[in-house]
């Protein structure tokens, strides 16, 4: 270890794990002090490839991922420090290929936990091979107004608070990564700021030691005074009062070592961090804050006198002429985020979507406001989803029931049809689901399969203009147009379409009304007059007990029902209804094996 | 070197400790001696023998099958305290350990199942034993000290052996500092022959045969390894009359962050011997320590909650607990840790310690005036909030109507604490 600084402003990190906030932070911190370019290279995310979007400043950046270490240092070979937020269980693995790399120079492992066999590898091969490590179990640590592992020194509020966007002249190094937070306010408030702070992390076996940073600092001309939290537990505190005493570190150190209160308990505590335990009388507190003081560090009583001794040290320097003044600057804003900003009502921003049916924003998705649960508790069915999801409302049972039959009704009508057909053809082509089936849905139209909503739209017409069947028809066909859901290719006047009669059956039975069902019928018994195939099909059944649907429920106004013919909402139920029947179409098809459809020649007639 | 002095509890005992136990929880792992002995005789080391009997009836039979030649037998009860050799039972029995002759066992090991042991590091309130260990007792003609631990200086395992032992290590190094060798071995390596042999000439053996003794070494470190110990102590590791090695009495202490690779060891946990406060605080995965003091205690961080209680010990107040919340804490956990806190009937104040970093203070604010709403406050409560949304806790407790004492500083906190909880 010893030798000096660690970072520099141009120093790049690669970020194992992919962390979107600490990330930012850095980026943030990266704006805050000018820096030119942001200091995470490069992120590795394993099983993950591609770009990462950030902010830095007010510009969005793409930060290249990769799935392997080895990759991203091969990507990024000027990127030296390898920042770790693998979890617990897998930091040491990553951190000792990170220390493999050659271009690797310092790892921070934030995990806590790491076990201690592994930390000790860790160690090892970083002194052999003369690399860093900062951690485990650490926030990570700062160089003022250049470099940031991290989640160090916590919001960017607190870090403009502490005025970590310009270098001072204080060199800090601690075990606890909440306390170098505390130790930064204190810090900002009675000298002119920190140059470099580091957390080594609560662990038993440090990567790197408070001695191995306070040297360091002592190597750093910008650093003229050095802070050291120390805690009880372990001897590293130690090393520090030995390197003291040898006249290596030659700028003042104030030290504080925490853990005074474990006398008061007659069992062993350990205090939260793993290394914070008393192994006897030299491991305490008090005898390493001694040991400091009598080496010649400055120790003060308690930790509440800290603040004062860092305060009469930094004063002492200044008027010693030893404190180059710090040119202060006023950071830049960091743009706000704009999520931040909406919640916090600063801002307002203009959706460009907007959607009344369903939500899924709460516990649970709801259809127009009836939660999913609620409609299968209540025994609900498919129809009323679509009452909900359509028209949104929940509709009484004998519509939804009504809806329900025309879909069963619909869902199929053999292999022959237009829309089966494609759909038999674009399976046997090899395409897949979707393919198939939209290659059939997109034959329904005027003349397949579209004839419901314009039933119900000129029997609508007509009936409110109170024409008489006569007069419907005959104007009718003087425009040219026939009259949509009447006729049958097979069907008779002496052989009713039985669909047609079930539906009129239910109808009969369940709505308040079937004006417009009597109309089509009176229409029917006219068209059936002039030709014994002109039968009322199944379009004009459902078209015309649509219309008595809409109004005889009397959960429509006028307008309302207006626009649902007009937006052809009826033609929805025959899409939904026959998309049955080209999946399994479809499906039928996969089944049989059956191999790329030709049309025979004989089938065609070549001619001129 | 060895990180805590070897706590003698009686003759040839075994004393198991752990340190940390999971990821952020702060629960010591300590398993029953028995249960040690078990995993030591499951790599092949020697040990004494013994059985664990949970009811008196069964003993007999255990008798007949294990000890059928034995006149003596030795009697431990099984709980995860120090001290038990020196301890009373509630029902008037003196000593938790006993040397009694065969027929005997089963009459004192009666008065010792079931019933609790009060000794002077269980705390008033004792320990109930739910088993006892059995063990042959053995006659020792040399003790000699063994251990393994991770070093710093050589970033790896180092084996510490000296020829004398039966007391602690820093006896040991004080009287035979000559016959004290420290071997370490390479972490990438392994233990070598050469390693195991340093280390048996080390120990200079009187009658124990050298090749055996150089695998029973081996079989340690493997032991070591494998189970992730920090320590692993042997004292005394002794020659019997038979001219056989035995580790007469182990203390092995298991790293905690390693309890996710060490499903089974840590599986033996046994929380009926637990201070129940850290079983809830360990549920809700909070970092907390029972202590007696009389003002609890909620920090986020590991060292704010050390510098607190150095603090409130400064102003004259003994903390109740050591608890951290950490620097995520979500609203439910904060809840949970003002339950566990308000439980405690010692505690006469309570002291909330936030230095939001990342952590927030509206989500500590909100915890607390949650918590307030969910158990009744019997207690005065300072709190002291600074860092990242301060402005937004302090106005929500404000609005709670809470009677809150506030605090500016971590100084005027402690002082007000103290104040509070002697009134």
């Amino acid at each position: 270890m010893a030798t000096g600084q660690l970072f520099s402003r141009t120093t790049q990190a690669l970020f194992y794990n992919y962390k979107q906030l600490p990330i930012q932070r850095m980026l943030d911190f990266d704006f805050l002090c000018g820096r030119e370019t942001p200091s995470v290279a490069g992120i590795i995310n394993p099983g993950a490839e591609g770009f990462q979007k950030l902010f830095f400043g007010q510009e969005e950046i793409a930060i290249p991922v990769h799935s392997a270490i080895e990759a991203a240092c091969a990507a990024h070979p000027t990127a030296d420090v390898f920042i770790n937020f693998a979890s617990f269980r897998s930091a040491a693995a990553s951190s000792l290929a990170a220390l493999k790399q050659p271009t690797i120079r310092v790892v921070a492992i934030i995990a806590e936990g790491v076990p201690e066999s592994d930390a000790k590898q860790l160690i090892a091969y970083a002194r052999a091979n003369n690399k860093v490590v900062i951690g485990p179990a650490t926030v990570g640590g700062i160089q003022a107004g250049a470099f940031k592992i991290g989640d160090t020194a916590g919001t960017i509020d607190n870090i403009i608070h502490c005025k970590l966007y310009r270098p001072g002249s204080v060199g800090f190094v601690s075990k606890s990564g909440g306390m170098s937070n505390e130790m930064y306010n204190t810090i900002a408030r009675v000298t002119d700021g920190i140059y470099e702070g580091i957390a080594i992390g609560g662990d038993v076996f440090p990567g790197s030691t408070l001695s191995d940073h306070i040297l360091r600092f002592n190597n750093i001309p910008q650093v003229k005074m050095m802070v050291v939290l120390g805690e009880l537990g372990g001897r590293d505190e130690y090393s520090l009062v030995e390197a003291l005493k040898q006249g290596k570190v030659n700028k003042p150190v104030v030290a504080w070592v925490s853990g005074t209160c474990a006398r008061l308990f007659k069992s062993e505590v350990q205090f939260g961090h793993a290394g914070a335990k008393s192994g006897g009388e030299l491991e305490s507190a008090q005898a390493k804050n001694q040991a400091l003081r009598d080496a010649g560090a400055i120790v003060p009583t308690s930790y509440e006198a800290l603040e004062a001794a860092i305060k009469e040290t930094f004063d002492k320097l200044a008027e010693e002429g030893k404190i180059t003044p710090v040119k202060e600057v006023t950071p830049p804003q960091i743009p706000e985020d704009l999520n931040t900003a909406i919640k916090t009502g600063k801002v307002r921003a203009p959706t460009h979507i907007i959607s009344t049916i369903s939500d899924d924003r709460g516990e649970e998705p709801c259809y127009a406001g009836v939660p999913m649960s609620s409609i299968v508790e209540q025994g609900l069915g498919v129809g009323d989803v679509i009452s909900l999801l359509w028209f949104k409302r929940s509709l009484p049972r004998y519509c939804t029931k009504f809806i329900e039959i025309c879909i069963m009704l619909c869902a199929d009508h053999g292999p022959c049809v237009s829309g089966a057909h494609n759909t038999i053809v674009t399976a046997r082509a090899g395409k897949d689901l979707v393919s198939s089936l939209v290659s059939g849905l997109l034959t329904i139209g005027p003349r397949f399969g579209g004839a419901i909503d314009d039933a119900a739209r000129y029997f609508k017409d007509a009936y409110d203009r109170n024409l008489t069947p006569y007069e419907f028809v005959e104007g009718m066909k003087k425009k040219g147009i026939r009259v949509p859901g009447i006729g049958h290719r097979i069907k008779r006047g002496d052989n009713r379409d039985k669909r047609v009669e079930l539906l009129q059956l239910f109808a009969r039975t369940n709505f308040p009304s079937v004006k417009y069902m009597e109309y089509a019928v009176q229409v029917e018994t006219y068209t059936l007059s002039k030709a014994n195939n002109l039968v009322m099909n199944v379009d004009g059944a459902i078209g015309s007990l649509f219309l008595d649907l809409l109004a005889g429920s009397g959960m429509f106004t006028k307008p309302e029902i207006d626009e649902i013919i007009e937006i052809g909402y009826l033609n929805g139920l025959f899409v939904l209804a026959r998309s049955i029947g080209l999946i399994g179409h479809t499906f039928d098809q996969k089944r049989l094996k059956q191999p790329l459809y030709r049309h025979p020649w004989e089938d065609v007639l070549y001619t001129k | 070197m060895v990180r805590a002095m070897v706590r003698r509890l009686v003759s040839n005992s075994l004393t198991l400790a752990a340190g940390r136990s999971q990821h952020h929880q702060l629960r010591r792992l300590n398993i029953h001696e028995y249960q040690g002995a078990e995993l030591m005789g499951k790599y092949g080391i020697n040990v004494p023998k013994g059985v664990a009997v949970g009811s008196a009836d069964e003993i007999k039979k255990v008798i007949q099958d294990v000890f059928p030649k034995e006149n003596e037998l030795v009697v431990k009860s099984q709980i995860l305290a120090g001290g038990r050799g020196l301890g009373t039972f509630k029902n008037g029995l003196k000593g938790g350990v006993h040397i009694v002759k065969s027929d005997e066992v089963e009459g004192i090991a009666g008065k010792m199942l079931g019933q609790v042991l009060v000794t002077k590091q269980t705390g008033p309130q004792g320990k109930v034993v739910s088993k006892v260990y059995i063990c042959e007792k053995l006659s020792l003609t040399n003790e000699m000290y063994f251990a393994i631990t991770l070093d710093r200086k050589t970033a790896g395992p180092l084996i510490i052996a000296c020829s004398k032992g039966g007391t602690s290590i820093e006896d040991l190094a004080e009287k035979y500092p000559d016959m004290i060798i420290k071997v370490p071995v390479d972490i990438f390596k392994g233990i070598t022959d050469e390693d195991a042999a340093k280390v048996v000439d080390g120990l200079a053996l009187k009658s124990a045969e050298r090749t055996s003794a150089i695998e029973q070494v081996k079989k340690l470190y493997k032991l070591f390894c494998e189970s992730d110990c920090t320590l692993l102590e042997i004292n005394p590791l002794a020659e019997t009359a038979e001219g056989q090695l035995v580790a007469a009495d182990a203390k092995l202490n298991f790293d905690d962050n390693a309890a996710y690779r060490q499903k089974e060891i840590f599986a033996l946990r046994d929380p009926t011997q637990e201070d129940p406060r850290e079983v809830a605080a360990a549920k809700a995965d909070l970092n907390y320590i029972g202590l007696d003091g009389e003002i609890g205690c909620m920090v986020n961080g590991a060292g704010l909650a050390m510098a607190t209680m150095d603090i409130i010990k400064l102003h004259g107040g003994t903390p109740a607990n050591f608890l951290d919340v950490g620097g995520n804490a979500s609203e439910s956990q904060v809840v949970e840790a003002f339950k566990i806190l308000t439980s405690d009937e010692k505690v006469k104040a309570i002291l909330v310690n936030i230095f939001g970093g990342i952590m927030r203070c509206d989500v500590i604010a909100s915890g607390i005036v949650n918590a307030a709403k969910q158990v009744s406050l019997k207690v005065p409560v300072v709190v002291r909030l600074e860092g990242t949304n301060v402005d937004q806790g302090k106005r929500i407790l404000k609005e709670s109507g809470m009677a809150l004492i506030t605090a500016e500083d971590l100084d005027d906190a402690a002082d007000k604490a103290v104040k509070a909880a002697s009134n």
